[in-house]
């Protein structure tokens, strides 16, 4: 017996809303979360109260939104089990993951040297090493997966023995749905002196991480997939490259000293944050991660996981059906459907008030590689629950009907 | 409109029995579109007739319904048209299915193209049905690939 799920679903407003007349079925918290109650209000509150640039003022109003902003520092960081000066605060993963390739990998990666990145990896995880690998003549290098569609350690290994700069993967994959050994795999990296980047889109809202622990150089997320607000993130640095990273971009707050010709940098974190930092977004985000801590302590990876394994179950007993992910998907359930376009069956899907995912889910090469043009995906997250999936298989189940 | 209207009219004939699907060995002109939100890829192969219009029009690909509706019926309207009265037409086409507002004379040139309309309601699928038009226009400029973005 779970206590999230519908137990939990009032505390997210917009789950209220009827669409067409009928209950908003959510199945896409991969590509966002929606927020509960706790953050909207904290988010409203900050303007309401707090509102004025940090760092800065010498008032009342802007030393509360100081002390606001670098309280959730600490908050988030603690929850990541590091400390505040290892988070920089970015606008998501995305940003994260650029500002690797930009400053580290353009830095310390040189002509001939080889990145490697699962071929299984979001745009997001892919582009940013691609581009990296153009500009400096590195050789980009994919890494197809192992027969359980995770990191193959055995290739990856042999891959490492070559030498490589950098290697880049995700803690859990979006499309797939499969969490990833990271210790093991950046153990591995380690052994080889290969720079490990993990992407925790999508792990960092499931599950409660210790950085420190994974043995990682970088570790970047998504506030907006744990139940923060959109357009906060964060980069987690490890000490060893702490120091030593070159500042990103230039602007007020990232320096210590600006003279006529010369400037030098601040110290960590700030000395990656130029200008006026997404205050709320962080103050939403700290806010978040303590409703996520509650939701971890209460069972929601065993939530997920439930929910995970009987859609899975329900799409199998369909003869038309394809899964891609070959069995035990987390989080997120991808399918295709014989003679069927995704967008057709999402769009008659959205009749019935139904949120699903259509498409490439922004991985196309893991998609190429499985011989699939696009799919289906079901993600589910605390405020899901079976009768979310009952509804998905009746509008299927009522959406062949009509199509075919 | 609702949905089942839509699909029922005039998608789900033309997505079961297309018209005009297959290649052209040598066409005059040849355009490959795509939708890179979905992945969606499709061909048109013209050949022209010596006045340079239209003499035969085919398209291949996969696709959604709607886009292979959309380009099965947009081949049925090209035939013996020179490349203005297509990018005309194809103006008036894609102002029609993303919801512009026409003339009435122009959408009495329409014809039975103003099934298409129906599209415009549903806005998320706007690209799906233009991608057979927008490459067609960028088979006429002479250039290979078309995209929807």
């Amino acid at each position: 017996m779970s206590f999230l799920g519908q137990k939990i679903r009032k505390r997210f407003p917009i789950l209220q809303r009827k669409i067409r007349g009928k209950r908003f079925v959510y199945l896409d918290s991969s590509a966002t979360t929606q927020k509960p109650i706790e953050v909207i209000e904290e988010i409203q509150k900050y303007y309401l109260n707090s509102n004025a640039n940090v760092h800065r003022g010498l008032y009342k109003v802007a030393e509360e939104a100081t002390l606001e902003y670098e309280a959730s520092r600490k908050n988030i960081s603690n929850w990541f089990g590091v400390s505040s000066e290892n988070l920089i605060f970015t606008r998501g993963t995305t940003e994260s993951l650029n500002f690797v390739a930009k400053s580290w990998g353009e830095e310390n990666v040189f002509e001939g040297d080889r990145v490697l990145v699962p071929i299984s990896e979001h745009h997001s995880n892919y582009v940013p090493w691609q581009m990296l690998c153009e500009k400096k003549k590195a050789l980009f290098v994919p890494l197809e997966l192992s027969e359980d569609q995770k990191v193959d350690k055995n290739k990856l290994e042999k891959e490492l023995k070559k030498g490589a700069s950098i290697l880049a993967f995700s803690a859990q994959g979006n499309v797939l749905g499969k969490k990833e050994d990271v210790k093991s795999v950046c153990n591995l990296a380690k052994k080889y002196g290969t720079v490990t980047v993990v992407d925790g889109a999508q792990a960092a809202g499931h599950s409660k991480i210790n950085v420190e622990d994974l043995g990682c150089d970088f570790f970047s997320f998504s506030g907006h997939k744990m139940f923060g607000p959109m357009g906060i993130g964060g980069l987690i640095v490890s000490n060893s490259l702490l120091m030593d990273l070159p500042s990103w971009h230039g602007g007020g707050e990232m320096i210590s000293d600006v003279q006529l010709n010369t400037w030098t940098p601040a110290l960590p974190p700030y000395k990656f944050e130029a200008g006026t930092p997404n205050v709320v977004g962080a103050i939403g985000l700290s806010k978040a991660v303590d409703v996520l801590d509650e939701f971890v302590s209460i069972g929601l990876e065993e939530h997920v996981q439930s929910l995970s394994e009987y859609t899975y179950k329900k799409l199998q007993e369909f003869e038309n059906v394809n899964l891609l992910s070959k069995k035990n998907p987390y989080g997120a359930v991808s399918f295709w459907v014989n003679s069927l376009h995704p967008h057709d069956l999402a769009t008659v899907m959205d009749q019935d008030g139904i949120a699903i995912r259509a498409g490439h889910h922004c991985a196309k090469p893991l998609h190429n590689s499985l011989g699939v043009q696009s799919s289906l995906r079901a993600s589910f997250h605390a405020y899901n629950d079976f009768d979310d999936i009952d509804m998905l298989i009746n509008s299927l189940k009522g959406a062949f009907s009509f199509l075919l | 409109m609702t949905l089942q209207d839509l699909y029922r009219t005039v998608i789900l004939d033309h997505y079961r029995s297309p018209r005009n699907k297959g290649n052209i060995e040598n066409p005059d002109l040849h355009a490959v579109g795509k939708n890179p939100s979905c992945g969606d890829e499709l061909e048109v192969f013209i050949k022209l007739d010596p006045a340079g219009r239209v003499e035969d029009v085919k398209w291949n690909g996969e696709g959604c319904a709607i886009c292979c509706a959309s380009s099965s019926i947009m081949t049925e309207f090209l035939n013996k048209k020179s490349k203005e009265e297509i990018y005309s037409l194809s103006n008036k086409v894609k102002n029609l299915i993303k919801g512009n507002f026409l003339k009435d004379e122009e959408k009495e040139d329409l014809g039975e193209l103003v099934v298409l309309e129906g599209v415009s309601k549903f806005p998320v699928r706007v690209k799906c049905a233009t991608l057979g038009w927008v490459s067609i226009e960028i088979a006429f400029q002479g250039k290979q690939e078309a995209s929807t973005e």
